[in-house]
């Protein structure tokens, strides 16, 4: 079986915790409403869309509705398992039929605080443009979009990034 | 911003091989004149090629000049001697092939009757090979290619691999498009320094600072976790700064181990070497391009050897394909 495990969970935070990495964000407490959970302060883990049935059949797992407050959960945020809080993205890291059985394997970066910057270079991060059609030609015919960027995102410490790399179900 | 979409151009000299035209943004269509037979008088062969969006990969327009007074023809080129428009950042992985055998070698032979055009230094990623699935989901730079027959682990020692192992495996089109990149270990030295193998060629550079992977199925535990910086490198090696003289051998899991976290090197950053320098050898970096594969040869666009070849391309600002 190579489905994300609480087993896993627990090693990440337990190293993690070891490599003395901070937590991202702080624990929620829990409150006296029907269904909730309390939930620890917390690493984040940042995963595929796809890994979200699975991370729903772990056990441990609190969905962020669950939450005493659920405005604390954040628009990205799946839930949370121990320690860990899931962001998910559409556009998450896999690597292609990388498993054994040729099976797609998800990345799942699991982070402490600080454990990777932005640099940004020129005085800006980055620009999203979009001119009207008004400005882009005398008909007013088209619009047009396009950004530029100049930052340079590092890793600070790795021992604070921890890849875990799972296949779904 | 432009309207018009936009052209470029540039020249190069050939030298026989295929040539990869990196082109700033993704085009529609491209030109290119051999300057060198153009000027030749008399017959010849290809002077002038033209590529449009929609022709399929490997072909092109080709106008080939025939006789003594400079006139040509037109035509399209045969397969695979015209152009090919290539994304990096598209899907890294071609379509899966069926071995039938690995033989333990060093290095392993991998059996295959439909090869798909792999040559030497091609990187394949094996899957799902029954009685040595300790390679599945691993790449490996392959070496000693008889098409459509077999090909060579090249950089991989000795594998355990008892009766027929047929399985399968995908050739890799492109590397992981950001460098430096993770590499995995075929082997590592006991010895002061410790040299890695790695099992496709790696791209580190002397200074890089890598942490090894190396899990306990691997036997050379001491060596797990640590940091090292490359002192020397080749192809595939990493000459590091550890001494392993006195760690356990490393040696590769056998199938029934499966499953288990493959040994790995992995990229955390540089050390200058000179004081007040940035070191940038190492910066995080994304290699993704578009490219136009041009064909070598007479009757191909990158021409022969020490062809003088013009080229020109660019994008359409409205396409209209039906």
């Amino acid at each position: 079986m190579t489905e994300i495990t609480r087993a896993d969970v627990d090693d990440i935070v337990r190293t993690l915790l070891t490599n003395d990495a901070y937590t991202v964000l702080d624990n929620i407490e829990g409150e006296d409403r029907f269904g909730t959970a309390p939930v620890r302060d917390a690493y984040f883990a940042l995963c595929s869309t796809q890994l979200t049935g699975d991370l729903d059949a772990t056990q441990g797992f609190i969905h962020k509705n669950q939450y005493p407050s659920p405005m604390n959960a954040l628009r990205t945020e799946w839930g949370s398992i121990g320690n860990l809080r899931f962001l998910v993205s559409s556009i998450g890291s896999v690597t292609a039929n990388s498993s054994n059985a040729g099976d797609d394997v998800y990345n799942i970066f699991c982070v402490g605080m600080e454990a990777y910057a932005c640099i940004e270079q020129d005085q800006y991060s980055a620009s999203f443009i979009y001119r009207p059609p008004i400005y882009d030609g005398p008909l007013a015919l088209n619009a047009s979009v396009g950004y530029k960027f100049a930052e340079v995102p590092r890793i600070t410490n790795d021992l604070w990034v921890i890849n875990l790399r799972a296949t779904r179900s | 911003m432009t309207y018009d979409g936009y052209t470029i151009g540039g020249r190069f000299i050939a030298d026989g091989n295929a040539a990869d035209i990196i082109v700033r943004g993704d085009i529609d269509w491209m030109t290119v004149i051999n300057a060198t037979v153009t000027l030749a008088g008399g017959a010849g062969s290809a002077v002038r090629f033209e590529w449009f969006r929609g022709l399929g990969d490997g072909i092109g327009i080709v106008y080939n000049k025939l006789a003594a007074d400079d006139s040509v023809t037109q035509e399209i080129t045969a397969a695979g001697a015209g152009f090919t428009l290539i994304d990096s950042s598209g899907p890294e992985l071609g379509a899966i092939l069926a071995s039938t055998q690995i033989q333990a070698g060093p290095p392993p032979v991998v059996l295959s009757a439909n090869t798909g055009g792999l040559v030497n230094g091609d990187i394949v990623r094996i899957v799902s090979s029954t009685n040595a699935e300790q390679l599945g989901g691993v790449d490996f730079q392959i070496g000693a290619v008889n098409p459509n027959v077999s090909f060579t682990l090249a950089y991989m020692p000795a594998i355990v691999a008892t009766g027929v192992v047929a399985g399968s495996y995908y050739p890799v089109r492109f590397d992981p498009i950001y460098y430096p990149r993770r590499r995995f270990i075929a082997s590592i030295t006991q010895a002061n320094p410790a040299v890695i193998t790695t099992t496709v060629d790696h791209g580190f550079t002397v200074g890089q600072q890598v942490r090894l992977q190396v899990p306990a199925d691997f036997d050379m535990v001491e060596i797990d976790g640590l940091t090292a910086t490359v002192t020397a490198v080749t192809a595939n090696t990493i000459t590091t700064d550890i001494n392993s003289a006195a760690f356990a051998a490393f040696a590769w899991p056998l199938t029934g181990d499966v499953p288990f976290t493959h040994a790995q090197v992995l990229p955390v950053g540089e050390v200058s070497g000179t004081a007040g320098a940035i070191p940038l050898s190492g910066a995080t970096r994304n290699t993704g391009e578009i490219f136009m594969r041009l064909a070598a040869g007479v009757n191909s666009p990158a021409g022969a050897a020490n062809d003088v070849i013009y080229w020109k391309a660019g994008r359409y600002f409205s396409i209209d394909n039906e």
